[in-house]
């Protein structure tokens, strides 16, 4: 009978080390602090995620704060520099390389497993791999699309003749075919469509060539005929008041463009060919960072979140707010998004390096030199790629 | 031309002068007006119209009567949202709180610099005034550290509403001391002179003497400071962490999203909460405007 027993308690010790051993570690307990600055009609998808969290793993507790998107990089800031802060940040992905320069985001390549890796869409991943790390997770895709009322344009114009065709009409009364936005970051990534590029690999500016000359004349087309707008929200006031058939915008708005003219009248289509290639639009991804300051439990449990969120289950939830999955298997029934999906294959990555912020401020006085005052777009360009050039050096030298 | 009708030019000249300058004061107000009333969300009126079409106060009564569901302890549980009520609340308590800080500190220390000699004066209002030109956003570092050091049992004070008091009250004080000690500066020394001979002490002096005729001076202190208490937002959301504490300007800044911003409640919540402003304004109008001193020495 001892025997027995005493074989049954070895047989059960050596079952508990091996299943420990099997396990992924400790279960994550303590709190977790989120900030985001993400729109109320998404707050009821992270709410459910996090329910399904708790539901998961009933020992953590969450603190969820929302801080307008404007504030919320420099209250991240501020808090981790002083040892405080949040667990986990929702934020912009071109946050994230100067965010880990300044040691205030965490490398989480060690806590990655490469099979979880390999469900995340390779465009999106490579927006949080900087200096040989992974400084976060991409939580979705977003990005700049051509949305078309289907009431004012019924056809969607498959090349840029026919946009242009559309453009140059006279309009109906106050209703507009086209307004077509040219700001930079709207318009920047045309010039990767028709076979350009804005910069390489490196981040030295690119964009002063024949196709940069070919860019900006084509975005000077845009204002000279027809209506065109720089970095105003008139295109978006104008198709939600149903008199502008075709405008470019990002992927964002698309819930707030459908509620104002019916989600059956709008459409986004695919970047119209163009003789060199196509029209696009910039493809960016939302990431989701672990704090430098989470060390043992929090760093055991913000990493098991940040791996739920992006879980099969947890993007399922979330395309219910808009968001388009950054992992591959996720069902979208969404027709919109179904378009937004197709649209973003025309799309180009948006560079995620530091050199990017040298070149805001000159690109955009070059195009309004050219759009606005007609000066001369190879002349042009080529100072502005010089300002650039300067500018990235001392990005350089300050890192 | 003779002299008269030049005089009637030169007057509808300066009236159209100044009918230009009514419509560009008022222009941007009936602009937020129109946008409150318009349920379409548009950041700007599409057409020259006050009343837009379909215009109705539900912008109003959405920001007045629904929670902001933002700005929830707990985001899952829309009864810890906080509503208009609860932020008013709190502005009051800030805006309040600086201005009584503002002042009770200001105004003895702008009176010690008047009067007294002591080493230092000079220097120490020079240091005010390179204070005045260095923007509060300047000090936000050095506010949150020294404010997180400070702890009010659990919590370090920059997290409550008293450490924002602080924050605002120490980025507004050298204006508050120099503004004030200029003004007790044309107080006649003789009005205190005379109150010392019939045995007034020196705080009873400054209270009793200096304090109600520095009231245009004390209004415009009480009015900046409530304006600042009332209005920043920038350093609210740096330190403040937990929403039941959120004021009025950190909600209308919630408001303004990334992508979109909800228009309609945003012209609103601003017309709301300039209304204490003006209210503070109309009381306090006619101590600002007046010079209580005149005649204060002869007569």
């Amino acid at each position: 009978m001892f025997k027995k027993l005493g074989a049954l308690l070895v047989a059960l010790l050596v079952l508990s080390v091996a299943l420990a051993a099997c396990s992924s570690g400790p279960a994550p307990t303590g709190n977790i602090t989120l900030w985001h600055s993400w729109k109320e009609s998404e707050i009821p998808a992270l709410n459910e995620v996090i329910a399904a969290f708790q539901a998961k793993y009933p020992e953590v507790t969450f603190d969820v704060l929302y801080v307008p998107f404007d504030d919320l990089r420099g209250k991240y800031e501020t808090a981790v520099a002083t040892g405080g802060g949040p667990t986990v940040l929702i934020g912009a992905a071109d946050w994230g390389p100067a965010l880990y320069d300044a040691e205030l985001i965490a490398d989480v390549s060690d806590l990655a497993k490469s099979g979880f890796l390999k469900t995340i869409n390779a465009a999106a991943l490579g927006a949080v791999q900087y200096k040989d790390a992974l400084i976060g997770l991409p939580q979705t895709i977003k990005g700049v699309v051509m949305f078309r009322n289907k009431q004012i344009v019924p056809t969607a114009p498959a090349t840029l003749d026919d946009l242009l065709k559309l453009h140059s009409a006279a309009p109906k009364g106050d209703v507009y075919n086209t307004d077509l936005e040219a700001g930079f970051f709207f318009s920047a990534a045309h010039l990767n469509g028709i076979g350009g590029k804005l910069m390489e690999a490196n981040g030295d500016p690119a964009f002063s060539s024949a196709k940069g000359v070919e860019w900006a004349q084509m975005l000077a087309t845009f204002g000279k005929t027809g209506l065109g707008e720089y970095y105003t929200d008139n295109d978006v006031n104008l198709f939600k008041a149903g008199k502008a058939g075709i405008i470019i915008d990002g992927s964002w708005n698309m819930t707030g463009l459908a509620e104002a003219i019916g989600a059956a009248n709008l459409a986004i289509d695919p970047w119209p060919t163009t003789s060199g290639g196509h029209l696009s639009g910039y493809v960016q991804t939302e990431n989701i960072y672990l704090s430098a300051n989470a060390l043992d439990a929090a760093e055991t449990a913000g990493w098991a979140f940040m791996e739920f969120f992006l879980g099969k289950d947890a993007q399922t939830t979330l395309v219910k707010a808009g968001h388009i999955p950054a992992i591959a298997g996720v069902e979208v029934a969404d027709p919109l998004m179904e378009q937004t999906v197709k649209a973003f294959e025309r799309g180009t990555a948006f560079p995620v390096i530091p050199e990017m912020g040298a070149y805001w401020e000159s690109m955009d006085n070059a195009l309004k030199s050219i759009l606005n005052e007609g000066a001369d777009p190879a002349a042009t360009l080529k100072t502005a790629s010089d300002n650039i050039t300067a500018k990235i050096k001392e990005i350089r030298a300050g890192q | 031309m003779s002299k008269k009708l030049k005089g009637v030019l030169r007057q509808i000249a300066i009236q159209l002068f100044l009918l230009l300058v009514t419509a560009m004061v008022l222009f941007p107000i009936l602009w937020v007006v129109s946008l409150a009333l318009d349920p379409r969300d548009i950041d700007k009126p599409l057409e020259l119209r006050l009343i837009p079409p379909g215009a109705s106060l539900q912008s109003f009564r959405k920001v007045l009567f629904e929670p902001f569901n933002l700005l929830c302890r707990d985001p899952s549980n829309p009864a810890t949202c906080m509503k208009f009520g609860g932020l008013l609340r709190n502005s009051l308590l800030v805006a309040l709180g600086t201005s009584l800080l503002a002042v009770v500190l200001g105004s003895t220390a702008a009176y010690a610099f008047s009067r007294f000699r002591f080493i230092g004066r000079q220097a120490g209002m020079l240091f005010f005034i390179v204070m005045i030109m260095l923007p509060t956003t300047g000090l936000l570092a050095p506010l949150y550290v020294l404010l997180s050091q400070i702890r009010i049992g659990s919590e370090p004070l920059r997290a409550s509403l008293f450490g924002l008091v602080v924050a605002y009250s120490s980025g507004f004080l050298p204006f508050a001391i120099w503004n004030l000690k200029g003004y007790f500066d044309t107080v006649p020394k003789e009005l205190e002179e005379a109150a010392l001979i019939d045995g007034a002490s020196v705080t009873g002096t400054f209270v009793k003497i200096i304090l109600p005729l520095s009231v245009p001076a004390l209004a415009v202190t009480v009015l900046n400071s409530f304006m600042t208490g009332w209005t920043e937002f920038i350093l609210a959301w740096t330190f403040l962490d937990n929403p039941s504490r959120f004021t009025l300007a950190m909600a209308l800044r919630s408001m303004q999203g990334q992508f979109a911003t909800p228009w309609s409640e945003f012209a609103a919540m601003s017309i709301l909460m300039s209304l204490p402003i003006v209210i503070l304004f109309f009381l306090l109008q006619r101590y600002i405007v007046s010079g209580l001193t005149i005649g204060g020495v002869k007569g």
